[in-house]
Parts: C-alpha cells; structure tokens; sequence
C-alpha cells in the first residue's frame, strides 16, 4: 500500500474518531441525565469482534509482504558501506577503511525491473540506507549496524537516477549524507 | 485505639507530603514544559530555514534536539508518574521521603543533561549505541561521560520511587489481587481493588523492568567506555528500545491511571474495576514488554519471528486500550451532566489524542508499511500526537485539577474554552504536517533539507504557524493556572503560619 493511502486510511479513521469524540462531548451539555443507565459499553463486544477481525486480517494478509529476504535470486549485489557521513558503492564487500576511500565515488548501474540485492553495512555507527526512486519516492530501507549485513532486496520499476539518504541519525552532518545509483535496462556494470 | 490513632496521624502527615511533593512536581512540569517545548519550536523553525543564518552550525539543532527528546520524555514520565502516585495515594500508603529522594536525585540527572546540552552533545534521545563514543569530532568524551552518569543516577532514581509504589502496593494487596486475578474466579470478588490500583501494579511491575533492562545497557556501555572495545550494537539497540519504548507506553497509562481514579470526580460516574479492565490491564503488562520491537524492523539481521511478535503485541495492545479504556472515558460522560473544567477538559480531549495517534502508531507497527514510513516524519507524528495531544494533555490536566482543589479556585469558562480551542487547533494542525511528511518520504531528524527535500522547508513553515497556537495556548494556561498554583502556595504558607 503506498503511504499516500496509508496516509488518507488514518485521516479518515482520525477524523471518524473526531467526529465520535465530538458528538459525546456536545451529550453532556446542559442538566444530562444524571443517573440515567445511557451507556456506551453495550459497544464493547461488537468493537472488540470489529478490532479483533480487522487487526487479524491486517496481519495474515501483510506479514506475507514483509520486506525480508525470501530467498530471491539476486539479479545484481551492489554492497552499500556506510560511514559518517558517506555511502561507498562496490561490487566487493568493504571491511576496512582503505577499502571505503577507494570505493567512494563509485555509482552502481543496476537493472529494472530485476530484483537488487543491496548488502548494507556500517564501519562506525547505525545508519539508514533508504533508496529513493527519480520522483522522490521513497522505495524502501533497512538499518546500516557495524558487525551486520542486512539484506536489501528491491524490484526498481523505473529507469534513472536512485537517491540513497541516510536515515538513522548518526551525528551532526547526518543531513548531508548522500548517495545515487543508476537503474538501468542492461546488466550490472563491472568494476 | 493507640495504634489506629497513631496510623491516622501518620496517614494525615503523608497526605500532607503527598501534596507538598505533588504541588512541587506541578510547578515543576509548569516550567519545564514550556522550556523544552521551545526547543522543539526552535528546531521546526530551524528546518523551515528561518534560523539556519543566526545559527550557521546544525550541531545546536542536533543539541536542542538531543534535550528537547530527552527531557520531555524524562518529564512527561515523571509528572504522569507524579499524577499516578496522587491518585492512588489514597488507597496505599506511600512513604514521601523516597519519592523526594528520587526527586532529588532527578533534579541531579537533569542538570547534568541540561549541562550536556552547552557541551553540544547531540546523540538524540534514544543514543543509539555507538554514537555516544563515535561523535566524528563533534562532543567531547567528558560529554559522553557526564551523559552515561546522568544515565546512571536518573535510573536509580527512577527505580526507587517505583519501588516504592510497589512496596506501598504489596503491604496492603498480595500481588495477584492487585492484579485483579479474584475478579477471574467465581462468585463475588474480594477483595474489590480500585481501578488505579490495578494500573499502578502493572506501571510499577513493567517500569521495574524497563529500568533493570536500561542497568543491563548501561553497563554494556561501560564496558565500552573502559575497555574501548565495541559490545553488540544490535543488543544494545534492543536494550535501549525496550527500555525507552516502555518508559514512554508508560507515561501515557501513568495518565490513564490518574484518569480512571480523577473523571468520576467530574462525571458523577464511578469507574469500577470488572472483569473486562482486569483482562485488558493484564494485557497490557505482557504486550507492553514485547511491543518495542516494532522499532527494530528495519534492522534485517534481527531475527524474523521477533519482529512478527513485535507486530502482533503492537496490534494486540491497541485492541484494550480502546475497548476498556477509550470507550470507557467515553462511557463516563456520555449524556452525563459532566462539570467540564480546564482539568476535565483536557484529560477528556487527552484520550482522543491517544485514540488519533494510536491508530498511525498500530499503522506504522506494520512491518510492510514500516519499510516506508520508518525514521520519516510519520514517526515524530504520530508520537507527538499521543504524547502532546495526549499525554501532555492529561498532565496538564492533572496539575489544573491540583490547582484548582489546592487553591479553591476555578477559571473562566472563556478562557477555559480559548485555551482548548488554542491547543487543539494547533496542535493537530501541528501534527498534521509531521503526517503530510511522512507520508512523501520526508525524513526525520533533518537540520537542513537538501533540495530534493523542499516539502519538508513548506511544511516545515506551515507547522510552526500551528506551533504558535499551541504557545500561546500554554501561556495561556500558564496564566490561569500559575494564578491558582500561586493561590494554593500563599493559602498553604497561610495555613501553617496560623498552625
């Protein structure tokens, strides 16, 4: 589901919350019914069964799409270093720091509409690595740790420029930590 | 009869401790609150690129970003434990002088923190492990130390008083009928236990751990610190959320616990304790302990299954908060002839915000949908919407409610309603840019927006026109009810000179 309609679900269920709060408040104006048994927990069983079921099939139906490893076969392995405050790029796991220089400045060429495999690590802190297709469009992330490799796999659907922000706060020129690649309709590039 | 004398004359002079201590910790939140909201105020602005010129280095935002988290999620536990402990005060008996010990040394933890902040120690709230030792040059390890020490003494400070409230608990309740277990068996329970008895048992029973889990981290850095070798960041990572997630979920039923106890007084309505509240409470304590894995979904290496618990105990602890509590406060007042202050009010208006950011919480607590919103600003909007317009709320709402029984006094019902109006139109006018954010991709914790970005600089902008609501609503307020807290203090300093 794209965050736009994740976003447009909870104004809706937001503004029906609002809607509820708003019309019990506007109940207790005036003398009321002091004493009177007019109670809402009659509703307590049908909310339970409602939240129950939603929240339940919510859940069988999204675990399914978690965005883990499901044993894809990789059609290109690009692994991302991170280290404040800079991405290296490389078709070679990077362990050291001499490593990282020279692998910086490298920009991947993966392929649409295959799947990528992005092996994500750290040298210092925690990092993010969310990739960000050519509309600004956040396409997915995980977590950069130091002593990790997290398995990123993404189907990019549109050929250009991918932008990669870190998103774990990681120091104070956290903002400025940047990187790209190019989706292309070809293989992988060799170094 | 000597003994009962005596046990009543203890029982008036803790009472009396109980509101000196409860009016110092509202006066304490009337200014603190305020002071660490500006910061916040400062950082919204400095991402709208209005102060990024007087301010050319983004370290302070990181700084006052570090404080602003720390220090409202330090306080806004404290004051709704605060709240907590006045409410079930009546029905155990505490002993004031370890919840001032506690007091004291907080008041220690925070001037470190504050301390902290010149030192430009920016980890964030939650110093994800190794930061506090990696700054690139940017903090001192004088600062990383004095922090871990903060650390240290706002965690034993914080464990006294919550055993202490287990304790108070334990000498009268064994700690199955503070759990309400009897309302499970048969036939009429006994004994019956007050709602807030059953909320403070489980609050203290999970802070405890919470606390003991943030020991465990704590020394885990120390090994850091001493040995200079690196221990497991992922470990800690779990640490720091279980901890840190928890306190938080906490300070919000501190403040259910204040309600449930407090809403009657305004209703007219009793809240009793049944089968349906001891169920959902119960809950609570095992779902609020394993819920903080939502936070680790984007760390791959985690094991799979745990983040699936995270997912369910995230979805499953929605279901009583709504079903016993939310429809509960509703229950309350529903056609009821409610006496509407600014203290009922705002717990009242509390709850909806609890209910509004629960639901983009339980939305971001799917780990399909969480590949997209995590660490974007969906993530400070729906935590400011439970915790400004929820928490905060009924914390202001329990120090009006002191306020007013303290001094007698009540405020107008103009100013009452301009406050609301103030607060509400703000602050979810506030939140609703966080959200608008969030949902394009913009991140969090951002000092400068790289041009990409630009709609994070817009909203930036349009929220602090919303943020200015939301401070003059708090000067407001501050007014009103400063003028009463001020009233209670003269007629208390009256009291005992008449004595």
């Amino acid at each position: 589901m794209a965050p736009t309609t994740i976003l447009l679900l909870w104004l809706i269920i937001a503004l029906l919350v609002a809607a509820v709060y708003i019309y019990v408040w506007s109940t207790t104006k005036g003398s009321g019914e002091a004493g009177a048994t007019a109670s809402l927990t009659r509703f307590r069983k049908p909310l339970f069964i409602a939240m129950v079921v939603v929240l339940g099939a919510t859940f069988l139906l999204t675990v399914p799409r978690a965005p883990y490893p499901k044993g894809q076969i990789p059609d290109a392995v690009v692994y991302i270093t991170a280290k404040q405050f800079a991405f290296a790029q490389s078709l070679q796991p990077v362990s050291t720091d001499e490593e990282f220089g020279n692998a910086l400045g490298y920009r991947a060429e993966v392929p649409v509409e295959g799947w990528v495999e992005f092996r994500v690590t750290s040298l210092d802190v925690n990092h993010g690595v969310a990739i960000f297709d050519p509309d600004g469009k956040l396409v997915g992330q995980t977590q950069a740790m130091p002593g990790y490799v997290n398995r990123l796999f993404v189907r990019l659907q549109k050929p250009g420029s991918y932008t990669i922000w870190c998103l774990e706060y990681c120091g104070t020129a956290h903002h400025v930590m940047q990187s790209g690649f190019e989706a292309v309709a070809q293989k992988l590039s060799s170094r | 009869m000597a003994e009962l004398a005596l046990g009543r004359q203890h029982a008036m002079a803790e009472s009396a401790g109980m509101r000196q201590f409860a009016w110092l910790w509202g006066g304490l939140f009337l200014v603190l609150f305020p002071l660490l909201g500006l910061l916040g105020v400062f950082m919204r602005m400095y991402q709208a690129g209005w102060l990024q010129e007087l301010v050319p280095d983004p370290q302070w935002f990181y700084a006052a970003m570090t404080l602003h988290g720390l220090g409202l999620v330090g306080l806004i536990y404290a004051a709704s434990f605060v709240a907590l402990l006045w409410a079930v005060s009546p029905h155990v008996q505490l002993q004031t002088r370890w919840l001032w010990i506690s007091t004291g040394l907080t008041a220690v933890g925070v001037v470190l923190l504050v301390v902290n902040f010149f030192n430009g120690f920016a980890p964030g709230w939650y110093f994800l492990y190794p930061l506090p030792f990696m700054p690139s040059g940017a903090w001192s390890g004088t600062a990383t130390d004095i922090f871990l020490a903060a650390v240290a003494v706002l965690g034993v400070a914080w464990v006294i008083w919550e055993l202490e409230l287990l304790r108070a608990i334990a000498a009268r309740y064994r700690l199955g009928v503070a759990l309400g277990w009897q309302y499970l068996r048969k036939g009429e329970p006994r004994p019956e236990i007050p709602p807030v008895v059953l909320v403070a048992t489980v609050c203290a029973i999970a802070g405890i751990v919470a606390l003991l889990a943030a020991v465990v981290m704590l020394v885990l850095m120390l090994v850091h610190r001493f040995s200079g070798s690196m221990v497991d960041p992922l470990v800690v990572k779990n640490l720091i959320f279980f901890f840190g997630h928890t306190l938080v979920n906490l300070a919000m039923y501190h403040g259910i616990g204040f309600l449930y106890s407090t809403l009657p007084k305004y209703s007219g309505q009793p809240w009793k304790t049944g089968i349906p509240l001891v169920v959902a409470w119960n809950l609570v304590l095992l779902l609020v302990l394993t819920a903080y894995f939502h936070h680790l979904y984007m760390d791959f290496a985690q094991p799979r299954w745990v983040n699936f618990v995270g997912q369910f105990a995230s979805y499953g602890i929605s279901i009583p908060a709504a079903v016993v509590t939310l429809l509960g406060t509703l229950s309350q007042v529903y056609r009821r002839p409610v006496r509407w202050t600014l203290a009922s009010s705002l717990m009242f208006w509390g709850t909806m915000g609890w209910a509004i950011g629960g639901v983009a919480a339980v939305l971001d607590s799917t780990v399909a949908f969480n590949f997209r919103f995590h660490n974007t600003l969906w993530v400070p909007a729906h935590f400011h919407t439970y915790l400004l317009a929820g928490i905060v709320f009924i914390t202001l709402g329990f120090v009006a409610h002191l306020a007013q029984e303290l001094s007698g006094k009540s405020e107008s019902a103009g100013m009452r309603r301009t406050i609301l109006a103030l607060l509400l139109i703000g602050g979810y006018g506030f939140v609703l840019m966080f959200y608008l954010s969030g949902a394009n991709g913009v991140p969090r914790r951002y000092a400068i927006y790289p041009p990409d970005a630009e709609l994070g600089v817009q909203l930036a902008r349009i929220a602090t026109f919303f943020v200015a609501l939301v401070v003059l609503g708090v000067l407001l307020y501050l007014v009103t009810v400063g003028k009463q807290w001020g009233a209670a203090l003269a007629g208390a300093q009256g009291s005992s000179a008449s004595d």
